[in-house]
């Protein structure tokens, strides 16, 4: 009776701890995605007014973000919006520990011409 | 029949193996709880720290009017430093500094603020300065952690960059 009550916990424990370190694992990743989607948005905003036209892919995802994020895949959509501005959507989308994909993260921004570009 | 009052030492010595048994268990199990959870801590308090970082990073680099990289001139700070000059006669250096990043904002030559962020623990930590884009980029590079560490999103490594001077130049007279 004692050795099954033991072993029914250590089943247990067993089980909490993997759904633990899925989660965990998932949260870093998502941490890791949340970072790029950052620095994405960041040489985005560094570029020249006309390198960001929509229909453009001017950046594309890190080696270290390919290795962290397993069949990372980017989806960048840039819109232009009045008055001179242009709408930057950054989607990184993944797989998570169990091989599904994971809910992906979103940044969105927008991108305003400087002064001395004549816009 | 004679009733049978009470154990046998066999069946005394065989209960008492199954109790240690499942003390045993749950003594492991425990142990191996609190480890997870402590680790747990580090690797949040480590992300958290580089989420701060970045976005107070970003928010530096977007206001300097520029950015280089001193080269270094303290003991403790061996990996080098990047100074961001800013409007009013303010700037602002982020030191590297011994598994944690020193930020100092000096106004007119004093010292105004200071804070720290805390870095995983790697071998490398680098900035590197970027040109040729419209804006600059800053980035701090962590190397990948070494086999062992924390398994914190340092592990594969960290970069975080920052365009430099996005909000321009402010117009002639006025205040920041």
């Amino acid at each position: 009776m004692a050795l099954a009550l033991a072993m029914a916990l250590s089943v247990g424990v067993a089980q909490i701890l993997t759904v633990v370190a899925n989660q965990r694992h998932l949260a870093r990743q998502r941490a890791a995605a949340v970072l790029e989607a950052g620095n994405l948005m960041e040489q985005i905003a560094a570029r020249p007014w006309e390198q960001t036209a929509p229909g453009q892919s001017p950046v594309s995802l890190s080696e270290a973000c390919r290795q962290w994020l397993p069949g990372a895949e980017l989806k960048l959509e840039i819109t232009d919006e009045k008055p001179d501005a242009r709408r930057i959507r950054i989607e990184i989308a993944w797989h998570d520990p169990l091989g599904q994909r994971a809910a992906p993260v979103c940044l969105v921004g927008w991108k305003f011409p400087a002064k001395e570009e004549g816009r | 029949m004679k009733r049978r009052r009470g154990f046998s030492l066999v069946e005394c010595v065989v209960a008492i193996g199954l109790i240690a048994v499942a003390f045993t268990t749950v003594a492991v199990a425990t142990g191996g709880i609190r480890r997870a959870l402590a680790r747990l801590r580090a690797d949040v308090e480590i992300e958290l720290g580089i989420e701060r970082l970045a976005i107070q990073l970003r928010a530096d680099a977007h206001e300097a009017l520029a950015a280089d990289l001193p080269a270094p001139v303290e003991q403790s700070a061996p990996a080098g430093s990047l100074r961001l000059t800013l409007h009013g006669q303010r700037r602002i250096d982020y030191s590297i500094r011994a598994e944690r990043i020193e930020r100092v904002v000096r106004q007119q030559g004093t010292v105004a603020h200071r804070e720290t962020y805390r870095l995983p623990g790697s071998p490398a930590v680098c900035w590197t300065l970027s040109s040729g884009a419209a804006a600059p980029i800053v980035a701090l590079q962590v190397a990948p952690a070494p086999p062992g560490g924390a398994d914190s999103i340092a592990r594969g490594g960290v970069e975080i960059q920052a365009a430099v001077g996005l909000l321009g130049p402010l117009p002639p007279g006025e205040m920041p």
